[in-house]
């Protein structure tokens, strides 16, 4: 298995909180899909700190950037361990409505369907075109799995604040059909 | 496009680096756990085939840009 326990425990031993995103989150709502990263949401002011127990728990570093540090795992399942990095107000905003599920055997915070639909929203508009339409896939899942209202308030908000009224206007195109309105 | 929802929701190279997921996965979801997306992915990865490519893609569909709320 993908050491994520000793992550878990050494993170909760040092103080560091994360919420489990991307696929594996994907799939604590919605029928399974596979993916080949554990995706873990972390505060950017935390990275040295992650570096460090990473490093200490024999995590080999891969590639990094401003906003993530990537990680080959020790031993297990050779999944990549992606840490996306954001500011201590995305941060709290996740986490506090994060909800916990029992995963990859700890009980991990995952964010709000709402929030992950957030996180596509945003990777869909500013990430490279190829990703795109299984970022899209994961809205219209995210989307009927939560029973959200396309042309509800919720939606509107998330894509007003992390899209465009283009992105708006393809995903009522995609998702529109899965409620009456 | 809105008119052909079925063709859009199933691009056959979607889950390209994602294998396998069924054909009617999207209308016809399997029900499903976070448990069962690790079988599924660890499924994926045995039979991944040119493993480093893979991951080398998935690299370049990284999204570089700060997520902010």
């Amino acid at each position: 298995m993908f050491p994520v326990t000793i992550i878990h425990r050494e993170a909760q031993k040092r103080g560091l909180a994360f919420l489990v995103i991307g696929g594996h989150a994907v799939n604590a709502y919605c029928a399974p899909r596979s993916t080949l990263d554990v995706d873990l949401l972390v505060r950017k002011a935390d990275a040295p700190l992650w570096r460090e127990l990473l490093a200490a728990e024999g995590f080999k570093p891969l590639n990094e950037g401003e906003n993530f540090l990537q990680f080959s795992p020790p031993y297990g399942i050779a999944f990549r361990l992606d840490l996306m990095l954001v500011n201590d107000a995305a941060f709290a905003a996740l986490r506090e409505a994060a909800r916990s599920v029992r995963c990859l055997g700890v009980d991990a915070l995952v964010p709000t369907a709402l929030n992950l639909i957030a996180l596509k929203v945003h990777a869909i508009r500013h990430g490279p075109d190829n990703r795109k339409s299984k970022d899209w896939l994961d809205i219209e899942n995210l989307v009927r799995a939560a029973g959200l209202d396309p042309r509800g308030h919720a939606l509107v908000d998330v894509f007003h604040r992390q899209g465009t009224p283009e992105l708006y206007s393809e995903c009522l195109k995609r998702c529109a059909h899965e409620r009456p309105t | 496009m809105s008119d052909q929802p079925d063709a859009l929701k199933e691009p056959a190279a979607t889950y390209g680096l994602d294998l396998p997921v069924a054909p009617a996965w999207f209308s016809d979801p399997p029900p499903g756990s976070v448990d069962d997306g690790i079988r599924l992915s660890l499924a994926a990865l045995e039979q991944a085939k040119g493993r480093s490519e893979i991951f080398r893609e998935r690299d370049r569909q990284r999204c570089l840009a700060e997520f902010k709320i």
